[in-house]
């Protein structure tokens, strides 16, 4: 609660001090975007600024779903999820039931690769040396591969905005859990290949944490060790992207690391010039500095 | 003979075509006519490779004044453990010397396959840093570029089409700059594998899980009947053996590859590497593309033979070795 509450009184310092922060939402609001990703994550940053959620439901495709660009690329679980959290930030109150239902329906009918029994069996028996549990699954990216970390986590945590439940939240949170590396943390969600560890990445790690935050215990030592991983790899690095991701994630879990980095952020946030960094990026960034309740509690909340 | 035999035998019949079909595709490639140009220079040292770029590029000629240049270095993932990118100085000196060759633009760029965070990456490996110092050179995400619908013609996969960057497809000329590398899946990664990072992440995820699902080796092949590499600078002053792509361990080759034919610089880094370069499957696929062959390969520089070794293999890819 501290940290929170620190961080709301640097969001309102930095209004008054520079204009930063509603000059970067000016920015913003303005900024023409192209992607999914991007137009979503400006529309959860300019919640409070944006209603209009017409060019996000307009790039919803037929079958529900939303692709990396409107009219560009096969349908995709990550975009998808992030367009339902955008969805949520506008209408927090409006439950939009067709849209979403259309949406959550398609995330019904797509199951990771490896869900298919011929598969199951493949990884199970022959093909060892991408070490998972392929009984475990969530979501893939694109329809035909297998589950991979950022999908899996991003369609959760629009369940969990929604107040939608599904029996597949389980196994996804086994998925989850079974991914994780070793030493903590996650990556794209390949713990170990050929017997070795691989490196866990802050942005899957934060993505992952959130999904499972209120789900799972946080004395799970993969959910210590992987936000302790968090915490010190992101003290290494310059990274906004990373830096605001792994905020999100600390601050959910108050973890006592997040208060620094928080700084951090706000320090960048407060010096940076707004039309050299991605819109993805620096929307991030505005919400990792205000995130929207429901992204944490749920729409019940 | 029966009706039901007759089924069965028909039946057995086309699941054979059906797998013999998806093992071995036909080739899409129109075949190179002319012979290629390949160019070994000795490099020790990353701080000298400034000069060997500059003498490579004299030796290749490359036709590159007022185009704009695409580098497409090999970009996966930062580790102070080992050597897996292309090297920065590598990257910048290339990129100063072309510019120096009239290029107008110079565009780095790649789309890593397990990282969403290129900037991280970038930086942390001091590419960052390195195309700063000369300057004019701007670095594209590929995972996050415009995408552009293209056909695939090569069938070698099942793709109807596949959304590609921008930027790739706009370029002039395309330069692979591939670290060489073995790899556990493929068995080697050079210029042709190299193409992986073409694919955008944020159209169809990370890592590029839609190319395993259609065969690696079918996936580089589609992915070289649609992007024309059009010269190859390989990355082989340190090299990677064994658990490649990620943690191999680092073997010193002391030398840069260049050359005018993405098949005839794989070819001739699998024969630095002491691997046959026809028992690797992709280079047997896109063959026809160019010249694998030595008596077809014009050599220049130092010839294989002074710069060969024998490079650890996975247990799986040991038959790819010379014999």
């Amino acid at each position: 609660m501290f940290v929170h509450f620190e961080w709301r009184r640097c969001v309102s310092r930095l209004k008054y001090r520079v204009p930063t922060l509603a000059a970067i939402l000016d920015h913003l609001t303005a900024a023409p975007v192209r992607d999914t990703e991007s137009r979503a994550l400006q529309t959860i940053a300019c919640r409070n600024r944006t209603h209009s959620s017409d060019i996000l439901l307009r790039a919803q495709k037929p079958s529900g779903a939303w692709s990396a660009e409107p009219n560009a690329g096969p349908d995709n679980c990550f975009h998808t999820a992030l367009a339902l959290l955008a969805l949520k930030a506008l209408r927090p109150n409006d439950p939009m039931p067709q849209h979403v239902d259309h949406a959550f329906a398609w995330f019904d009918s797509i199951v990771g690769a490896e869900n298919h029994w011929l598969w199951k069996w493949k990884f199970r028996y022959f093909d060892r040396q991408v070490r998972f549990d392929p009984t475990k699954t969530g979501w893939p990216w694109v329809e035909g591969t297998v589950s991979w970390v950022a999908p899996t986590a991003t369609v959760m945590l629009a369940h969990r905005a929604w107040t939608r439940d599904s029996p597949r939240l389980l196994t996804a949170t086994r998925m989850l859990m079974d991914r994780a590396c070793p030493q903590g943390g996650w990556n794209a969600g390949n713990s170990e290949v050929f017997g070795v560890a691989l490196d866990p990445h802050p942005d899957f790690t934060a993505m992952a944490l959130l999904a499972l935050h209120g789900v799972v215990d946080r004395n799970q030592p993969i959910i210590s060790k992987s936000l302790d991983y968090l915490s010190l790899r992101l003290r290494k690095s310059e990274s906004l992207y990373s830096l605001a991701w792994g905020v999100l994630a600390l601050d959910w879990w108050s973890h006592t690391g997040s208060g620094d980095l928080t700084g951090r952020l706000r320090d960048r946030l407060a010096s940076m010039d707004p039309s050299l960094a991605p819109v993805r990026t620096l929307a991030l960034t505005v919400i990792a500095c205000d995130p929207p309740a429901f992204l944490k509690y749920g729409g019940h909340q | 003979m029966n009706r039901r035999r007759i089924l069965e035998g028909g039946a057995i019949g086309i699941t054979g075509a059906a797998v013999a079909a998806r093992l071995w595709p036909r080739s899409g490639f129109p075949r190179r006519q002319q012979e290629s140009v390949v160019a070994i220079l000795r490099c020790d040292d990353y701080a000298a490779c400034h000069r060997a770029v500059e003498d490579g590029l004299r030796l290749l000629a490359p036709s590159v004044r007022g185009k704009r240049v695409l580098l497409k270095p090999n970009l996966v993932e930062y580790s102070t453990k080992a050597t897996i990118n292309t090297h920065p100085s590598v990257i910048a000196a290339t990129a100063d010397s072309l510019f120096r060759l009239g290029a107008s633009e110079v565009v780095v760029a790649d789309g890593p396959g397990h990282v969403r965070d290129s900037e991280m990456l970038i930086d942390e490996s001091g590419l960052k840093h390195s195309l700063a110092e000369v300057g004019r050179i701007r670095f594209v995400d590929l995972n996050f570029d415009a995408v552009r619908r293209v056909t695939p013609r090569g069938g070698f996969t099942s793709f109807r089409e596949l959304w590609l960057p921008e930027t790739v497809l706009a370029a002039d000329v395309v330069i692979a700059m591939p670290k060489i590398k073995t790899h556990h899946w493929a068995g080697v990664t050079l210029s042709l594998k190299n193409l992986f990072g073409c694919i955008p992440g944020n159209v169809y995820g990370w890592p590029k899980n839609v190319l395993h699902w259609e065969g690696i080796d079918n996936s580089v092949a589609e992915l070289a009947a649609i992007i024309p590499i059009h010269y190859v600078i390989a990355d082989g002053i340190v090299a990677m053996e064994g658990n490649g792509p990620l943690h191999g361990p680092s073997r010193h080759l002391g030398c840069l590859v260049f050359s005018n034919d993405p098949v005839a610089a794989d070819a001739t880094c699998c024969r630095l590497m002491g691997i046959e370069p026809s028992r690797v499957r992709h280079l047997q696929m896109t063959a026809p593309l160019g010249n694998a062959s030595p008596e077809r390969i014009t050599q220049l520089g130092e010839p294989v033979s002074a710069r060969k070794q024998s490079f650890v293999l996975m247990s799986e890819f040991r038959h790819i070795a010379e014999p």
